[in-house]
């Protein structure tokens, strides 16, 4: 469904207020639970699924009927459409067996595509052999320190996180200091990944107040 | 004393709220103009860009949802902005529902600024349900239009426009920009087209929580370039030589970071300081008795 820009242009400020009242709404959970903010949670639900069933239905099923099945004669796609519908079964006790047929078929598929192709494989080679570097680097014929440095770091973090995930040999994991210096190695990753996901939360927060501070209030 | 402590360490979680506000809010009525690094990822982003030849067609993977409006806006414009005055033509598509719909309202002054032609400088191929990812991606491999069923996300036939008659297959694309902030992503990209040798190059604008994720596959050379959150945003804003907002949000971003450092070293500091009044306090207890 299109619509066009003249109709959105009209409608901006009263799409703005809406979003702006939605936006606080959400953020008063930080203050205390309360109905405002679960009108507002439940809107949010609603609105992004039906969203996905607009888009669904306009750019995949739409198409698949109109140009596959009509335009092309590919009607024996209806096959799919009727494997589809039959995962609605679900929720009705009597008739549930008829969803575990597209849902096997689904995962055949995707174990077959992802296991018998070097689609899955061939990432992970080239991770492997990134992980193989020299612990000596040489810059245009002299000795390259922090290249060299780096590289040890990279080599030995890899392999003590590895050593922590390796039963084989129990006496080499539980040698003193070893599984303490795996576990650190492993905090400082989970660290950076934890100062990431604050940085992306920041980030969105920031989306919001620039939205309440910019489009709707035009203070800056 | 070891009251004040102990209010200080269970503060009302309100407060930090309330202050996390203030550090956001306040760079935003006065700016702080804080530095701009390039980071050697951003560099060759941007280089890559920079090696294609006029009318090359990048494909832009818009894997994005309206809550990361703040870190893939910026980026979205930079990246039109650049590709536009390049001349190099654009395909967007995404598996985010929203994905294409966002790309295209972020892009529109953009697009009217340079003239760009829809059908002919880019096209806007439109969202695909995530489920079908992997059986549209190898389709797509060998026959963009067939994968789309013929329909771009205004559901007009693709092959009446100009662009397909060289956007045939994933082999005919130069680049793959690809945003991300989880799955579908560069690992679905880089199994279903890269592992099977039809666009060796690609390059991705990472949310901040996904950088760990994509970063060692930068370093093991199937990204070659790599945008990592705002701060990466912002970077790109500064090689383009046109300021935006990432660049604008570093210093609200650089304020909060520095609250948590600040809160997290405060919290630390009164429990040990807590912990050792206790103690104190248990052995005079003992002493006394």
């Amino acid at each position: 469904m299109n619509v066009s820009p003249e109709f959105i242009e009209a409608f901006r400020p009263l799409g703005v207020w809406i979003a702006a009242a939605l936006t606080l709404g959400i953020y008063s959970i930080l203050w205390k639970e309360n109905y405002y903010y679960r009108v507002c949670e439940h809107i949010f639900v609603g609105a992004t699924s039906a969203y996905l069933v607009v888009t669904s239905y306009a750019n995949t099923i739409k198409p698949a009927i109109e140009v596959d099945m009509i335009e092309k004669g590919m009607w024996w796609q209806i096959i799919a459409i009727a494997l589809g519908c039959m995962i609605y079964f679900q929720p009705f006790a009597q008739f549930r067996w008829l969803s575990r047929f597209p849902i096997a078929l689904w995962i055949g598929f995707n174990a077959g595509f992802a296991g018998l192709t070097m689609r899955t494989i061939m990432p992970m080679i080239v991770s492997v052999r990134a992980t193989m570097l020299p612990l000596v680097v040489f810059t245009n014929g002299t000795f390259d320190l922090l290249r060299s440095f780096n590289n040890t770091v990279f080599v030995l973090s890899t392999t003590m996180t590895l050593l922590y995930f390796f039963f084989s040999f129990e006496k080499l994991a539980s040698a003193p200091g070893v599984l303490k210096v795996c576990r650190w190695v492993m905090m400082l990753s989970f660290g950076v990944g934890f100062g990431n996901t604050v940085m992306n939360r920041i980030t969105l927060v920031m989306g919001r107040f620039s939205f309440l501070f910019s489009d709707w209030l035009g203070l800056i | 004393m070891r009251e004040n402590v102990r209010k200080l360490l269970y503060m009302d979680k309100r407060i930090v709220y309330l202050l996390m506000a203030l550090a956001i809010a306040i760079p935003m009525f006065m700016p702080l103009g804080l530095p701009v690094r390039i980071p050697k990822s951003a560099q060759d982003f941007y280089d890559e860009i920079e090696k294609l030849n006029e009318r090359d067609i990048v494909w832009i993977a818009a894997e994005i949802n309206p809550a990361n409006q703040a870190e893939f806006e910026p980026a979205i414009k930079a990246i039109f902005r650049h590709c536009l005055s390049k001349n190099l033509r654009i395909a967007v598509a995404a598996f985010y529902p929203q994905g294409a719909n966002l790309a295209a309202t972020w892009s529109a002054d953009l697009v009217a600024e340079f003239g760009a032609v829809y059908g002919v400088d880019y096209i806007n191929l439109g969202p695909r349900p995530s489920t079908s990812q992997d059986s549209i991606m190898d389709n797509a491999r060998r026959d963009i239009i067939d994968a789309y069923s013929d329909r771009d996300n205004y559901g007009n036939p693709l092959s009446s426009y100009q662009i397909m008659a060289d956007l045939q297959k994933a082999s005919d694309v130069s680049l793959a920009v690809i945003f991300t902030q989880g799955s579908p992503g560069c690992a679905e990209y880089i199994a279903n087209w890269q592992s099977t040798g039809d666009l060796m190059h690609m390059i991705t604008v990472a949310a901040a929580v996904q950088i760990p994720v994509e970063n060692p596959r930068y370093q093991a050379g199937m990204l070659q370039g790599m945008l990592g959150g705002m701060t990466g945003g912002a970077a790109y804003e500064k090689l383009i030589g046109h300021l935006g907002s990432a660049t604008k949000g570093l210093d609200s971003q650089g304020l909060g970071h520095l609250l948590i450092v600040v809160l997290l070293i405060v919290g630390n500091a009164c429990y040990f300081i807590l912990k050792n009044l206790d103690e104190k306090a248990k052995t005079e207890a003992g002493g006394r008795s």
